[in-house]
């Protein structure tokens, strides 16, 4: 299966290409001049960076914005950042631009100055099933500081941090990824072999 | 969520062990250094170049990096604008937190602040404390509108003991208590930190202890997420 991760000139690119290669998927770097629209492929949109910076560099490639926001892809992916902009508006540093629209929520800052870093572990029962099964530790990693909150009428799998953020969101062939599963060791790899290879 | 970040130090190339950033010797080859600490699972690996040529040590060893399934952060002559062409997640910067016009600098960077870590080495003179400005190559004083500055600018910032330096159990109880608690909450402690008495670390409420010298410990289970 051959996976496209969007190449903004934002983010841990490369350390999400090398993940999908750890999954036993190709991985394709995408920019705006290289997209080819005749295949539908697995759109990946990865994380760290400013979600309005983000959002912007999008925009700037219209390639791509269009392919996103026309659905030409079997599924989208996006972690950190890039699920982020999946929303229907960011804000972050005082800024705001609208999003992706492709889930009803809304990217924000969790709090004045806060910073969500470290290692958590997934409570939701679909996790427990694979650690109980595998016997490996269910822990991510986490490094943001704006979550996507989703709107009350918001219908899609939500699995919420205490912290009032979506650690994910699964609507239909859109997953959204605050983690980050290209550094979540062993467990991370068990996660992309399950979104990347559906 | 207190975290264990595993420090490799690297000088001409290859992973060095030092005391006071003195008497370094090679540990041998980065990319067997970087794999072993990887094996035992900290929560973060942190490479900091002492020559401050990390994109160097980057390019030449990329292979390596990209097959890390950890978290990474670099330091030494961090250049932003280059460096998400590499495959890391965090950067520690030092002599930007020193310029009048940093604000304004990091308007046009994309990455988000949550990538920023200060750093900041420091040392005690007369019962107060200086830090290192590696620009300059001096200690300075950093009054407390600089420190609000330098949090606001970084999520978090790494705090490293430079008495202390590869002297274990030495790391200066003083020095905690010489920030508040909310800058306390968002800061890794570091130098001169033993790894078998780290409940002392956690009870302070710092974000967590960054292990220098980490190859010391590597036949040991420290890192447990």
């Amino acid at each position: 299966m051959r996976v496209s991760v969007i190449d903004l000139g934002i983010g841990n690119v490369l350390s999400v290409a090398s993940w999908i290669k750890r999954c036993g998927f190709e991985a394709n770097l995408i920019q705006d001049e290289n997209w080819r629209s005749n295949t539908k492929s697995i759109i990946v949109l990865p994380g760290v960076g400013n979600s309005v910076s983000y959002m912007r560099a999008l925009q700037n490639r219209p390639a791509l914005y269009n392919a996103i926001q026309n659905g030409n892809y079997s599924q989208l992916v996006g972690i950190c950042a890039g699920f982020q902009v999946l929303s229907s508006s960011v804000s972050e540093e005082g800024k705001t631009e609208q999003g992706l629209g492709k889930i009803e929520a809304h990217s924000k800052p969790i709090g004045q100055n806060t910073f969500h870093n470290g290692w958590e572990t997934l409570t939701s029962s679909h996790f427990t099933v694979i650690e109980k099964r595998l016997n490996i530790r269910r822990k991510v990693y986490f490094n943001h500081g704006c979550g996507v909150y989703t709107t009350p009428s918001y219908n899609g799998l939500d699995d919420t941090n205490k912290l009032g953020f979506s650690n994910f969101i699964i609507e239909g062939n859109i997953i959204g990824l605050q983690f980050h599963p290209e550094k979540s060791g062993v467990f991370g790899e068990i996660i992309g072999r399950s979104i990347l290879g559906v | 969520m207190f975290r264990i970040v595993g420090q490799i130090l690297v000088k001409n190339g290859h992973a060095v062990q030092c005391d006071n950033f003195s008497d370094i010797y090679s540990l041998g080859e980065f990319k067997n250094a970087v794999k072993s600490l990887e094996a035992l699972e900290p929560d973060e690996i942190n490479i900091m170049d002492l020559d401050g040529n990390i994109s160097l040590t980057l390019k030449d060893n990329l292979p390596v990096l990209k097959s890390l399934r950890l978290p990474v952060s670099v330091g030494g002559g961090v250049d932003l604008g280059e460096i998400h062409s590499y495959p890391v997640e965090r950067y520690l910067i030092n002599s930007l937190l020193f310029e009048s016009d940093v604000s304004h600098r990091l308007d046009d960077f994309k990455q988000g602040r949550q990538s920023l870590i200060g750093y900041l080495p420091f040392k005690e003179v007369r019962g107060g404390f200086l830090y290192f400005n590696s620009t300059k190559g001096v200690f300075l004083e950093v009054g407390h509108r600089l420190l609000s500055k330098i949090f606001n600018i970084c999520s978090e910032v790494i705090f490293l003991d430079t008495d202390h330096q590869g002297n274990l159990g030495r790391f200066n109880s003083r020095f905690p208590n010489s920030i508040s608690r909310e800058y306390l909450m968002r800061s890794y402690l570091s130098g001169g930190i033993c790894p078998d008495n780290l409940s002392l670390f956690r009870r302070l409420g710092c974000a967590g202890v960054v292990l220098d010298n980490s190859s010391l410990y590597w036949q040991q289970k420290i890192y447990k997420r």
